[in-house]
C-alpha cells in the first residue's frame, strides 16, 4: 500500500517553472515594473494589488481599459526551444485585451498574445487568432480561470480550466528582440487595451507541458487558492 | 503481543475504511422470526448501508430478476428507501437482490420515475451459510442532486430519514418494514438519521438543460449533437471529469459521447455540446454525470428521442390526427408543414399537392423552398368527396424525395367522435366537456339528481353485442353514457398484469392478436355506445413496450377512425413513452398525505397536468381524474375519504391548467360509501356541466394576481362570449390572501356559488380571502349559469343524512347481504397500499371500520370493530383481510367481543369459523351465539401480523 500511495505522489509531481511572477505577496516581482496608462498617469487613484482572501492579486485596468498593468524583463524564452506559460486571473469584462503581451509590436510576428476578447480567450500570433476557447463556454466574470498556452517546437496549444484547444495553423514562435518586456495585463500605455481584471500568478516553463503535468499544477493552484481562503 | 499490534492496525483500518462509528443501527425481524439488521455510515462523499439478512433456508433463494431494474424486488430483496431533505417528497428508492442486482427509481411527490438509473452506486452482496448481505455505498451527490433548489436548503445533517423493506421469498413469503410506515412512501414514519456528515457544498453541483437535436445522416450512421450545463454551485473550484453517454432505451448500448477533465470555479458554468454516432432513429437515454478524484458529484440524465428526418410532410391543422376529415367537421384551409434534415438551394422550389385515388391531381401549389421549410402551407380543399387522398410535396433540390402523407375524407356517419383543434371534445359537430368515470356512471344517483354523466371507463375486454343486448347497450340505455372498453387480447385487460402477461406484451403484437382487435373494433364501428378505446391502466416499461400500444392505436383508428384510444398514466413520464399512442390521457393523482399547511396532493395536480400534456406533445387533451379512494390522512393517522371541500378542491385545481378537456372520477363505485362523495360528486358534475362553457373556451385572459401568498394561489381566466370568467383555487390547508387587479375591459364581475358572492371590479384591486382549499368561480356574464352554492350542497349533505338517521337506515343502497365494494386496493405488486376506509354501509347497520394498524399507542379508544348507533342483535361476522400469505388468521387466535349500552366488553361465544378465498381477500365467516350489542371488536391473542390487514367487517342477524 505504501508502495502505491508513494507511485501516486511520484505521478503527479509537480513541473518546476523557472520563472514565476508571483503577486500574490502584493509586492511586485523581481525584475517588474508597474506602469499606467498616459491618460490617466497622474488621477489614477486605485491599489495597484487588491485583496483576494488571504492573498493579494495584481489589480489590471481600472479606468476603461485604461489603467495599471506590469513588465517584467528577463523573460526565459529561447529562440526554437519548447515553453509554456500558465497564468491565473479572474476578468471583469472588456475587449481585445491582452492577459499576456510577449512581442515586438501588436501584430509582429513574433511572439504571442494571449487575448481576451469578448466571452473568449484567444492565442494570437501576427495578425491571425490562431487557437480561441468555445463560444458556448463564455468566460464569465469575475471567477477564476487558468489559462496555459504551450510551445512544443511544431505545434500551439492553449488550455482553459483544464480544456484543451488547438488550432489549424501552427505558425513557428519566433523569439522577440531582447528589449522586449513580458506584459501582464496590458499591451501600451497609449491605448485603451488594458486588461480588466486580476492576476494571481504568471508563471513559465521550459517545456511543453503534458495534460497531465497541467492538471497537476492546476490542482496545486486549486489547493493554493483554498488555502488563502 | 504481535496478535494485538495486528488487532489494533486492522481496527484502525476499519474505522478508515468505515468512516468510524455507524450513526444508526439497528435489527428487525420478520414475522417468522428471521432476522433483518443494519449498520448506516455518513462518510464525506457518501452514505453507506451495510445489511444482513438472516436467512435459514439459503438454499431456497429466490433472485428474480438478473436485469437492472427488472422485477428485482419480485424475488428475496432488500429495497431501501432515502429521503434526503425534509422539505419536498423526493424519495430514491433501490432494491437490491442477493445477487447484486439493482433497481432504482425516484419518487417525487408520489410520483415514480423508473427510468431514473444512476451512476455512482457502488453494490456489494455476499452469501453466507445462513445468510445474505448488502454493502451499498451511495454518492451524497447523487442523492442530494434529486432536489429541487428548494429541497436542497433543507438538506442538513438531521434531514435524512430511510426506510429499509425486507422481502423473503425462501422458505416462506414475508416482507416487513423497518420503519412503521403504512405503506411504503409514507416518509413521515421513516426511521431518521443524525449526524450526517456529508461535504454538502460538494454537492452543490447542478446539470440542467440536456437535450438531443441537429440529427445528421453520414453513409449508414446517424449523428446528433447533444447538449448539457453543468453549473458548479459549490463553495470552491474544483477539477472534476464531465461524462456525458447515450445508451438505447433497455440501457444495453452505451454510446460513449465525451469524458472531459476540467476545472470550475464556484459559480462557473460548462456548456456541453458534443456530436454522437448511433446506428438508427429511436428512443435514448442522455446521461450526465460528473465526479472529481474522490467520488461522483452530481447525475441527470433524460429520455431523448432521436430522430432522422430526411423528408417529411405532416397535416398540422384542418385534420384530425393530422389525417382524417369528418362530415361534421367545420370547412377550413389544410395547413401543411414540410420538414427535412437536407440543405435545399436558393431558388430551389417546392410543390405541393393532393391527388385522389386515381391519381388525379385535386389541388396544387407551388413556393419557394426556403419558404416552405420557413413556414407552413395552406391549402384550400376544393370538395370533400369522402376517399382517400395522397397529399404530395416535391422539391426541385437534387436527391431529395417526395414527401407523402395521406388524407382520409370520411363519410358522414351517425355518431362522430373526435378531438377539436382546439383540445375540445366533439360529438357530431358540438364541443362538449367530458364528465365521467371508471365504472358506472349514474349508478350512484341520489334521488331527485339529474344526469350529468358522458361516458364510462370499463375495465375488461368488450366484444361486440348482439343486435340490441349486452351489458354496455344495456348502459347506454339507462345512463345515457358511452364506454371506453379495454380492447383485446386479454393481455391488456387491466392491472395488474400477471408476470405471463407481462412477457408476452413485450414484443411486438402478433398478427393473430391484431387482427382479433381489428375484428372487435369492427363489430362496433359506428356504434353510439363507444366513446373510445382504453388501451392501458397506468402502463409501464416493464408491462409493455410503447411501440406494441402504437400498434393497437394503429390498429383502432385504421379499422374505426372515429374511436379515440386514451390511457391512464400515474407518472408525468409516462407521457412521453406511451403518449403517441394516445388521443387523451387521463392522469390519475393519488391521494396524498395533509402534513400542516401541506397538501401534496392538490400541489402537485398542476405541474403532473403540465408536464403529462407536455410529454404526449401537441394536438391532445387531457382527463383529469379526481380520486374516490380512501387514503391515510397523517394528521389522524386513519384512512377515510376525501371531503367535499377536498374533492372539490381537487376537481377545480386540475381545471385551472387549460389542457384538462375532461373529468373521469376514479372511481364511481365508491361514491356509495362517503355521503359527502355520494351527494359531492353528482353536485360537482352538475356545477361543471353548468359551467361547460367556461371549460370549453380557449380565450385565455393574463390575471394580475399579487401579494406575498399570490404564487400559492391557482387560476384560470377566459372570456366567454366576450364576458370575462375566472377559477381561483387555494391548494393549501391555510387561509390565503391576494390582492387581484382584473384587466380594464372586465367589467363587473360576481361570484357564482357562494351565498356571501363577493364581486369584484375592474380597473381596481380587489382583495381577495380563501380559507382553506377553497374555491371561487367570478363571471361578468349576467346570463352566467346559476350554480348550486357550496353552502347549499353542505346542507344537502346535512338533511340527507339527517332523514337517513331518521329513518334508522343509513344505506345509500340496498343490496341484501351483498358486499357493495372491495374496499381493498393493492397495486404495484402489493408494496403500495391504500388501506379500508373509515364508515360504510351494510344491510341497515352503521358499521365502522378501523385499519388494523397503526394506532396511536396513547389513544386506547379506536378498535378493530364496528359501533351501531343503537344496539343491534348480531349472529353472524364477516371479516374480510388483506393478507400478503392469501391466509386469514387462524380462528382459534381472534377473540370476538361485544359491548352492550353499559360499554363493559364481554366475550361472544363463536360457534363455527370458516374461511373462503376471493383473490387477495380472505373472506372469514364466524358464527356467533346471537347476542344485542352496540359494538363489537376483534381482538389478537398473538401479536397483529404487519402483513396483515382487515379491509372491511360487516355483521349480521341471519
Amino acid at each position: 500500500m505504501f508502495l502505491s500511495m508513494f507511485f501516486a505522489v511520484a505521478a503527479i509531481a509537480v513541473a518546476q517553472p523557472v520563472l514565476e511572477l508571483d503577486y500574490t505577496k502584493g509586492t511586485l516581482p523581481p525584475n517588474t515594473v508597474s506602469v499606467i496608462s498616459q491618460q490617466f498617469k497622474d488621477t489614477y487613484d486605485h491599489p495597484k494589488f487588491v485583496k483576494d482572501g488571504k492573498e493579494y492579486a495584481l489589480f489590471c485596468g481600472g479606468k476603461n481599459q485604461y489603467g495599471h498593468f506590469t513588465i517584467a524583463g528577463n523573460w526565459p524564452f529561447k529562440a526554437n526551444a519548447p515553453f509554456t506559460i500558465t497564468c491565473s486571473f479572474k476578468s471583469r469584462g472588456g475587449w481585445v485585451t491582452p492577459v499576456i503581451y510577449f512581442r515586438d509590436s501588436f501584430y509582429s510576428k513574433s511572439g504571442f498574445t494571449i487575448m481576451r476578447s469578448g466571452p473568449q480567450l484567444h492565442l494570437q500570433i501576427g495578425k491571425d487568432y490562431i487557437i480561441s476557447s468555445d463560444k458556448q463556454n463564455p468566460l464569465q466574470k469575475n471567477t477564476r480561470y487558468f489559462v496555459t498556452v504551450s510551445w512544443d517546437g511544431k505545434v500551439w496549444r492553449m488550455t482553459v480550466n483544464g480544456r484543451e484547444f488547438t488550432g489549424k495553423k501552427n505558425p513557428p514562435f519566433i523569439l522577440p528582440s531582447a528589449a522586449v518586456k513580458l506584459h501582464v495585463g496590458g499591451y501600451n500605455t497609449r491605448t485603451n487595451n488594458v486588461f480588466e481584471g486580476t492576476v494571481r500568478k504568471v508563471k513559465i516553463y521550459d517545456k511543453a507541458l503534458s495534460m497531465d503535468e497541467i492538471y497537476a499544477i492546476l490542482e496545486k493552484e486549486i489547493e493554493e487558492l483554498e488555502a488563502a481562503k | 503481543m504481535k496478535k494485538i499490534l495486528m488487532l489494533f492496525l486492522w481496527s484502525v483500518f476499519l474505522i478508515a475504511v468505515q468512516g468510524g462509528d455507524a450513526i444508526c443501527q439497528g435489527t428487525f425481524k420478520l414475522k417468522s422470526g428471521v432476522e433483518t439488521s443494519y449498520r448506516v455510515y455518513s462518510h464525506p462523499r457518501f452514505l453507506q448501508f451495510k445489511i444482513r439478512c438472516s436467512e435459514p433456508a439459503m438454499d431456497q433463494l429466490q433472485c428474480q430478476g438478473n436485469i437492472h431494474d427488472v422485477s428485482v424486488w419480485r424475488g428475496d430483496s432488500v429495497e431501501l428507501f432515502i429521503k434526503p431533505s425534509k422539505k419536498g417528497g423526493t424519495i430514491a428508492q433501490f432494491a437490491i437482490s442477493p445477487n447484486g442486482s439493482t433497481y432504482d427509481a425516484l419518487v417525487q411527490y408520489l410520483n415514480r420515475d423508473a427510468n431514473w438509473s444512476p451512476v455512482g452506486i457502488e453494490v456489494k452482496t455476499e452469501k453466507g451459510k445462513d445468510f445474505w448481505s448488502i454493502d451499498m455505498k451511495i454518492p451524497f451527490g447523487l442523492l442530494i442532486g434529486t432536489l429541487n433548489e428548494g429541497d436542497k436548503k433543507g438538506c442538513d445533517s438531521g434531514s435524512w430519514s430511510f426506510n429499509l423493506v425486507r422481502n423473503r421469498r425462501a422458505g416462506m413469503r414475508e416482507m416487513i418494514s423497518c420503519a412503521p410506515a403504512d405503506h411504503w412512501l409514507e416518509y413521515q414514519k421513516y426511521i431518521k438519521l443524525k449526524n450526517v456528515r456529508a461535504e454538502y457544498s460538494v454537492s452543490r453541483w447542478n446539470i440542467s438543460g440536456l437535450k438531443a437535436g441537429k440529427v445528421q445522416k453520414k453513409g449508414g450512421q446517424y449523428t446528433a449533437v447533444l447538449e448539457g450545463t453543468v453549473d458548479n454551485m459549490g463553495d470552491r473550484m474544483r477539477l472534476v471529469t464531465v461524462h456525458a453517454s447515450l445508451t438505447d432505451a433497455k440501457r444495453s448500448v452505451l454510446y460513449r459521447v465525451s469524458e472531459e477533465k476540467l476545472a470550475l470555479a464556484k459559480g462557473q458554468m460548462f456548456r456541453l455540446q458534443k456530436t454522437v454516432e448511433f446506428p438508427e432513429s429511436g428512443n435514448y437515454q442522455l446521461e450526465i454525470y460528473v465526479k472529481d478524484k474522490q467520488s461522483l458529484l452530481s447525475y441527470h440524465s433524460v429520455p431523448v428521442k432521436l430522430e432522422f428526418v430526411p423528408i417529411k410532410l405532416s397535416i398540422v391543422s384542418g385534420a384530425f390526427r393530422g389525417r382524417e376529415l369528418f362530415a361534421s367537421m367545420p370547412l377550413k384551409d389544410l395547413v401543411f408543414k414540410v420538414q427535412t434534415d437536407h440543405p435545399v438551394r436558393a431558388g430551389d422550389t417546392c410543390e405541393l399537392l393532393i391527388r385522389d385515388a386515381a391519381k388525379k391531381v385535386v389541388v396544387q401549389k407551388k413556393v419557394a423552398a426556403e419558404t416552405a421549410l420557413a413556414k407552413n402551407i395552406s391549402i384550400k380543399l376544393p370538395h370533400r368527396k369522402p376517399g382517400i387522398y395522397s397529399c404530395e410535396a416535391k422539391f426541385s433540390t437534387p436527391g431529395l424525395p417526395v414527401a407523402t402523407t395521406q388524407l382520409r375524407i370520411h363519410s358522414p356517419v351517425e355518431n362522430e367522435i373526435y378531438l377539436a383543434e382546439n383540445g375540445n371534445f366533439v360529438r357530431n359537430g358540438k364541443e362538449f366537456f367530458a364528465i365521467g368515470g371508471f365504472g358506472y356512471v349514474g349508478k350512484f344517483l341520489p334521488p331527485g339528481y339529474e344526469k350529468t354523466g358522458s361516458y364510462s371507463v370499463g375495465y375488461g375486454p368488450v366484444r361486440p353485442p348482439e343486435k340490441g343486448k349486452g351489458a354496455y347497450s344495456d348502459g347506454v340505455k339507462e345512463y345515457d353514457s358511452r364506454y371506453m372498453p379495454f380492447p383485446e387480447p386479454p393481455e391488456l385487460w387491466t392491472h395488474p398484469v400477471s408476470p405471463a402477461h407481462a412477457k408476452r406484451a413485450l414484443r411486438p403484437i402478433p398478427p393473430e392478436a391484431a387482427k382479433r382487435i381489428g375484428e372487435v373494433i369492427s363489430g362496433w364501428k359506428g356504434s353510439n355506445e363507444i366513446f373510445g378505446w382504453y388501451l392501458a391502466d397506468e402502463p409501464s416499461e416493464t408491462k409493455c413496450l410503447p411501440a406494441y400500444y402504437d400498434q393497437i392505436s394503429a390498429i383502432c383508428h385504421e379499422y374505426d377512425p372515429y374511436h379515440m384510444t386514451f390511457m391512464t398514466f400515474q407518472s408525468s413520464s409516462a407521457g412521453e413513452l406511451y403518449g403517441n399512442a394516445c388521443d387523451v390521457v387521463i392522469f390519475d393523482y393519488f391521494p396524498g398525505f395533509h402534513e400542516k399547511g401541506k397538501n401534496h396532493t392538490l400541489d402537485y395536480i398542476v405541474r403532473m397536468a403540465e408536464e403529462t400534456a407536455q410529454g404526449i406533445g401537441p394536438g391532445k387533451s387531457l382527463i383529469s381524474a379526481p380520486p374516490l379512494y380512501a387514503y391515510v390522512d397523517n394528521s389522524t393517522l386513519m384512512p377515510r375519504y376525501a371531503t367535499f371541500d377536498e374533492l372539490r378542491c381537487m376537481v377545480y385545481s386540475s381545471l385551472t391548467h387549460d389542457a384538462v378537456r375532461g373529468i373521469c372520477w376514479n372511481d364511481i363505485s365508491r361514491c356509495g360509501v362517503s355521503l359527502d362523495q355520494y351527494i359531492g360528486v353528482q353536485r360537482i358534475s352538475r356545477n361543471l356541466k353548468a359551467l361547460e362553457k367556461f371549460w370549453l373556451s380557449r380565450n385565455l385572459v393574463k390575471l394580475n394576481c399579487s401579494g406575498k401568498q399570490a404564487s400559492k394561489l391557482q387560476w384560470i381566466a377566459k372570456k366567454v362570449n366576450g364576458k370575462l370568467y375566472i377559477l381561483l383555487v387555494n391548494p393549501s390547508d391555510d387561509p390565503l390572501k391576494i390582492d387581484l387587479k382584473l384587466p380594464a375591459d372586465s367589467g363587473v364581475l360576481r361570484e357564482l356559488d357562494s351565498d356571501k358572492a363577493q364581486t369584484l371590479y375592474a380597473g381596481r384591486n380587489n382583495q381577495l380571502s380563501f380559507a382553506p382549499l377553497q374555491v371561487r368561480i367570478f363571471s361578468a356574464d349576467p346570463a352566467a349559469p346559476k350554480l348550486i352554492t357550496v353552502d347549499q350542497i353542505r346542507k344537502s349533505i346535512r338533511d340527507f343524512e339527517e332523514k337517513e338517521l331518521k329513518s334508522g337506515n343509513l344505506c345509500y343502497y340496498k343490496r341484501g347481504a351483498e358486499t357493495i365494494h372491495s374496499l381493498v386496493y393493492v397495486k404495484d405488486s402489493k408494496s403500495f397500499r391504500f388501506p379500508a376506509n373509515r364508515r360504510m354501509v351494510n344491510d341497515g347497520l352503521t358499521t365502522w371500520l378501523y385499519n388494523v394498524r397503526p394506532f396511536p399507542k396513547e389513544d386506547p379508544e379506536p378498535f378493530l370493530g364496528i359501533k351501531f348507533k343503537k344496539a343491534e342483535k348480531v349472529s353472524r361476522i364477516e371479516v374480510y383481510w388483506h393478507s400478503f400469505d392469501k391466509k386469514s388468521p387462524d380462528a382459534s387466535n381472534l377473540i370476538f367481543e361485544g359491548a352492550g349500552s353499559d360499554g363493559k366488553w364481554k366475550a361472544l361465544s363463536v360457534t363455527g369459523c370458516k374461511t373462503v378465498r376471493n383473490g387477495n381477500v380472505v373472506q372469514g365467516v364466524c358464527k356467533i351465539s346471537p347476542a344485542e350489542v352496540k359494538q363489537i371488536r376483534i381482538r389478537f391473542k398473538v401479536k397483529n401480523p404487519l402483513h396483515l390487514s382487515v379491509c372491511e367487517i360487516k355483521a349480521f342477524n341471519n
